[in-house]
């Protein structure tokens, strides 16, 4: 008798899970898909232009434009011009550069509804080919005496690097977003002059084999390619 | 929607702001200096010399080592111009004194690692020969030719050890 219980006990139990995972199966949201296509977005960096204000150690003015796939997959292009215009603090050392840089690759969206706020992960490849300035106009022998000054000017440097990107988005008005992201950066490469390393790299930031970076987004959703897909994302949207 | 928005903003500016901060880090061993040791002639193992010992250069008033007694091996600074460095070693005690000239043929490299840092010079060994003091000293061999930061021993000067 009592082995009878106990086994209708447990098929009770087998039978109730099984109608529970259907019913929740029912039961579960069903998200519906976007266009495959959904627009086009262009952005700007708001960090680099607010750098430059408070006359950062550098800074880096840069714009980007992204395709939207599925309000998932998001192939962007970035580039910008980055900045370095710095004296030692306890030296007269002068470090300088100024040259433009470029940045490719995709962010994901996980965030599944398509309420317009955007959890974002991706890749970035960077790369950048720049000149510096050096100068030390205290640069002498302090044995044989013999100095004056040292200046090198239009030292070349090449660099590549790779960029784990996670952030955020929302959407403010309308066409009009705001976001941001934080960058771990890993050097791939790095071509310099003999004469020492760059202190700055355009794009990557403070020189050094990994370093942190971000940037804040002003991004305009700028066109959708068909009205089909248009309504429809919006009606996602909404 | 525009509270979050402006909440997006603010927290990524105070990440950005943490981000950018940074400290002066250079390298700490930043003394570029020829390191050269002493050794016997016959085992080739370590040698502390007896004498007291003087280097001088040419090209300057200063002396690089003076009466250094009891040393086993010796850091020299470079001249940041000149091509070749010309030291003279004098090894002396109250009976003897022997004296080695020691020409370094090398380049010069200027070397930066940012605006914090000190600008120094870092030297490629081109050439070497010595004369003098042949009975004391046996020979000099360049044991590594990139002078830079570092306690790399680049010259071995071989002595002759009376048993």
């Amino acid at each position: 008798m009592e082995r009878w219980s106990t086994s209708r006990f447990i098929c009770t139990w087998l039978i109730s899970l099984l109608c529970g995972v259907s019913m929740a199966k029912e039961h579960k949201e069903v998200i519906p898909k976007a266009p495959f296509f959904c627009g086009v977005a262009v952005q700007a960096d708001l960090v680099g232009p607010a750098m430059k204000l408070v006359g950062s150690r550098f800074d880096q003015m840069e714009v980007g434009g992204r395709l939207n796939f599925r309000d998932h997959y998001f192939p962007i292009c970035e580039l910008g011009i980055g900045e370095s215009d710095r004296e030692g603090q306890e030296t007269n050392n002068k470090f300088h550069t100024r040259a433009p840089y470029f940045r490719v690759g995709m962010d994901y969206n996980f965030n599944k509804k398509h309420n317009g706020n955007r959890l974002m992960g991706g890749l970035r490849y960077g790369f950048s080919g720049f000149k510096y300035d050096f100068s030390d106009p205290d640069f002498a022998d302090p044995v044989w005496g013999v100095g004056n000054g040292l200046t090198l000017d239009g030292q070349k440097g090449r660099a590549q690097w790779l960029e784990v990107v996670v952030g955020c988005e929302a959407k403010l008005w309308l066409f009009i977003r705001l976001g941001w992201n934080i960058r771990f950066k890993a050097r791939l490469h790095q071509s310099v002059s003999d004469y020492g390393e760059p202190y700055y790299v355009p794009g990557f930031g403070k020189n050094g084999s990994t370093t942190f970076g971000g940037t804040v987004n002003l991004i305009f959703d700028v066109g959708r390619t068909t009205k089909k897909s248009k309504t429809k994302l919006n009606e996602l949207v909404q | 929607m525009r509270k979050v928005a402006f909440g997006i903003f603010v927290v990524g500016l105070l990440m950005l702001t943490v981000v950018a901060c940074e400290g002066i880090d250079c390298t700490l061993n930043n003394v570029v200096t020829l390191n050269v040791g002493f050794y016997r002639s016959d085992d080739g193992s370590a040698y502390t010399i007896p004498d007291t010992l003087t280097i001088t250069a040419e090209g300057t008033d200063s002396v690089l080592l003076n009466r250094a007694i009891r040393v086993k091996s010796i850091s020299l600074p470079m001249s940041y111009w000149q091509e070749a460095d010309t030291l003279r070693l004098h090894f002396y005690n109250t009976e003897s004194s022997h004296e080695m000239t020691m020409r370094i043929e090398k380049s010069n490299t200027q070397h930066f690692e940012s605006p914090d840092c000190p600008t120094t010079m870092f030297h490629e060994i081109k050439g070497m020969n010595h004369e003098g003091a042949t009975g004391y000293v046996d020979s000099v061999v360049v044991t590594n030719k990139s002078i830079g930061y570092g306690a790399l021993e680049h010259i071995k000067v071989y002595m002759h050890v009376a048993d």
